[in-house]
């Protein structure tokens, strides 16, 4: 085997061990499938049936469309909840045993690697939740734009999930990253980007810059309007491609240890 | 004739916060030898190796080591999810790509130290002891040019104790240099060199 083969080999057993640390995961198991379901469940059996007028951010355009509150409700969970999810995921794919991957990388693991395997790994999960969540919905509302709602929820997964990263990777303490990441998601997914608060909000502006701001933009598009909201799904990608960069310098940062170069040869 | 040098450090500074660890730290080991670093709890011991393996950037010195480390940590920093033989096909297939692994060398290291019993058994789930030898065999089984070992045997029953200085002088036999760091060093008679680690500097004492 050449030495393509086996890092290729390497790369695959790092996927599917990480693919077994999850599945030992019983608490990250029944998140991944069982809070979807109950959040969704409980909008679902306490929300009202009026209509409420909500405003959708296009490009150069603000639309104003009336809505049923039910709907709203569970568009809106839907996203907080994703969100969440996904950097919770991510402190635990970041944080957890990085001292057992560097203890790797003096192995001559290659922090490349190891960095593609947690990725590729990351966005099949964001994937799953993405396809779970969007099943979901469309069991329990209509929407035409199925395929832009799911990549709608996989760019706020990724956009989440680096943020959970980052905090995971530069926090020395599961608990403290596990703090930021909730108080981000609760006071941005969770609030900011509720139809209803930011539609009369007095600072949209800077609601806007907030990481949840596009994809949910994009798919509260998506799912109340005809149209295709191109310039939130580019903004959203955009925010990942920026967040995903900082990422990937942390991780390769810390893994390769402040002096790495010092290992000299012979 | 003169033996290869395998590993040479001039120097080496490290302090923090103003608290000098490391004052000047030389230290130079042969092929094949084997050597110990002593000292108290915090003298520097385990700072002066993770300088040397990349994890601290030293303030000052020099050294140059082989590529071919092994390296058996004191703290417990293996993955706790995984089973010992997830860890050990993990660690084969990284070594792989640089260097031969020698499966039958592995094998016989399973059987001596005990662990074949814990293959599917989760590192989570080991006792300190057991913990302690899957550590060391992931130093040893790729027979590295340099074996380093922090605190080594915490956790070893007497007889596990013997095995392990059975396969050091295996290993070193085949040319491996050894340094071992410790706290507490008993059987002083195995080590070519003795040094003590006293406020930051390196002391010969044997």
């Amino acid at each position: 085997m050449n030495k393509r083969n086996r890092e290729k080999s390497v790369f695959l057993l790092l996927y599917s061990q990480t693919f077994k640390e999850l599945m030992r995961n019983k608490l990250g198991l029944v998140l991944i499938f069982v809070i979807p379901t109950v959040f969704l469940a409980v909008v679902e059996w306490t929300a009202g049936s009026g209509t409420l007028p909500i405003k959708l951010y296009f490009f150069k355009q603000i639309t104003e469309v009336f809505i049923n509150a039910r709907e709203m409700s569970l568009v809106f969970m839907a996203a907080a909840i994703g969100g969440f999810l996904m950097s919770y995921y991510a402190v635990l794919l970041f944080h957890k045993d990085f001292e057992y991957f560097r203890y790797c990388v003096h192995m001559k693991l290659s922090p490349v690697t190891f960095i593609a395997s947690r990725f590729c790994f990351f966005f099949s999960l964001v994937t799953v939740l993405g396809i779970y969540t969007t099943l979901l919905m469309r069991s329990l509302m209509s929407f035409s734009q199925i395929i832009s709602v799911l990549i709608g929820f996989i760019l706020l997964g990724a956009i989440y999930g680096a943020y959970g990263g980052i905090v995971g990777i530069l926090s020395k303490d599961f608990m403290i990253a596990i703090l930021f990441v909730a108080l981000l998601a609760n006071i941005d997914a969770g609030w900011l980007q509720n139809p209803v608060f930011y539609s009369t909000a007095q600072q949209s502006e800077i609601i806007r810059w907030f990481p949840a701001f596009f994809p949910c933009q994009f798919i509260f598009s998506s799912i109340f309007s005809e149209k295709t909201n191109l310039w939130a799904a580019l903004m959203s990608l955009l925010y990942a491609s920026a967040l995903f960069g900082i990422l990937f310098l942390s991780v390769r940062y810390k893994i390769k240890g402040v002096y790495h170069g010092y290992h000299s040869k012979k | 004739m003169s033996k290869t040098l395998n590993f040479l450090c001039q120097d080496l500074t490290k302090s923090f916060g103003g608290n000098n660890v490391l004052n000047g730290c030389s230290l130079k080991i042969e092929a094949g030898e084997f050597i110990g670093i002593v000292g108290e709890n915090g003298s520097g011991k385990s700072t002066f190796v993770r300088c040397l393996l990349g994890f601290l950037k030293p303030d000052s010195g020099s050294f140059f080591l082989p590529r071919h480390i092994g390296y058996c940590p004191q703290d417990n920093i293996l993955n706790s999810k995984y089973k010992v033989s997830e860890h050990l096909l993990l660690a084969k297939a990284i070594t792989k790509k640089n260097w031969v692994v020698h499966v039958e060398y592995l094998d016989s290291c399973l059987k001596r130290l005990k662990l074949l019993p814990y293959l599917k058994s989760r590192i989570g789930d080991l006792s300190s002891g057991t913990y302690q030898k899957v550590k060391f065999l992931t130093s040893i089984f790729h027979l590295p040019d340099l074996l380093i070992l922090d605190e080594p045997y915490d956790g070893f029953d007497w007889q596990m104790y013997l095995v392990f200085w059975e396969i050091i002088a295996e290993i070193k036999s085949r040319g491996t240099s050894i340094m071992m760091i410790s706290h507490l060093i008993y059987d002083r008679d195995k080590f070519d060199k003795i040094f003590s680690m006293k406020e930051g500097y390196l002391e010969q004492t044997q």
